[in-house]
């Protein structure tokens, strides 16, 4: 998709299943054992119910929205701001949602809305905003 | 409040630097983290916040804070309190 393809209003959704199998591998790739991550005694302990997926494995979902749908391929990451509301558990599905809310044909860029939800209760666990460029060998 | 100052927290925002002082003479070259990268987010940022659409042609020959606060005047941005 190439930024002429794309409107404000645009939007992708995904859904995602965390799985324990996804979870060991992303604290493998990132080193991050922390027991909240695989102890289940110990994330009772801190108030969860149960253990919990690492915060940025829930992010991590974001980027293969933003680089295979909107803005696609063409674009990079310039900034990426999160804000978490709720864990997210292994067995759950999140949806990861990307609107468009602005295009900026200026500098060739795209504001970006993003929510992520648990898909059955339709919790918001993680909110944010992105922006993309489309990079040219031009400029 | 003129325009300037009611940037000042956007370019504090995007430069990461809670003491920028913005003036009219300020340009790329006096700002550390003004690379490209964070010019793209300015820019957005700055449309975001007045509203405006700006085209490559209206940032092209822009030489410094001063030629962007005019420049923004120019397309219909009227600071809080002036007018």
């Amino acid at each position: 998709m190439a930024l002429v393809d794309i409107k404000e209003g645009d939007e992708v959704v995904t859904d995602f299943r965390v799985t324990e199998e996804k979870i060991s591998q992303f604290a493998v790739l990132v080193d991050d054992f922390a027991p909240v991550h695989f102890d289940s005694e110990f994330a009772r302990n801190q108030g969860f119910d149960d253990t919990i997926a690492h915060g940025l494995f829930t992010a991590s979902f974001v980027s293969g929205v933003l680089g295979n749908y909107l803005p696609g391929p063409e674009s990079v990451i310039n900034e990426l701001n999160l804000k978490y509301h709720q864990p997210v558990y292994k067995g759950q599905t999140i949806q990861v949602l990307v609107s468009v809310q602005r295009v900026v044909h200026a500098v060739s860029a795209v504001y970006l809305t993003i929510t992520i939800s648990e898909k059955s209760s339709s919790k918001k666990v993680v909110s944010g905003r992105a922006i993309c460029s489309f990079p040219s060998k031009d400029v | 409040m003129t325009t300037i100052e009611q940037l000042q927290p956007i370019f504090r925002s995007v430069f990461e630097d809670d003491d920028l002082i913005v003036t009219r003479e300020m340009s790329a070259n006096d700002v550390e983290n003004w690379d490209s990268l964070n010019h793209i987010t300015l820019i957005v940022e700055i449309e975001m916040y007045t509203g405006l659409t700006l085209t490559t042609e209206d940032l092209i020959s822009l030489a410094n804070v001063g030629d962007f606060v005019d420049m923004l005047e120019s397309k219909g941005f009227v600071p809080n309190g002036a007018g």
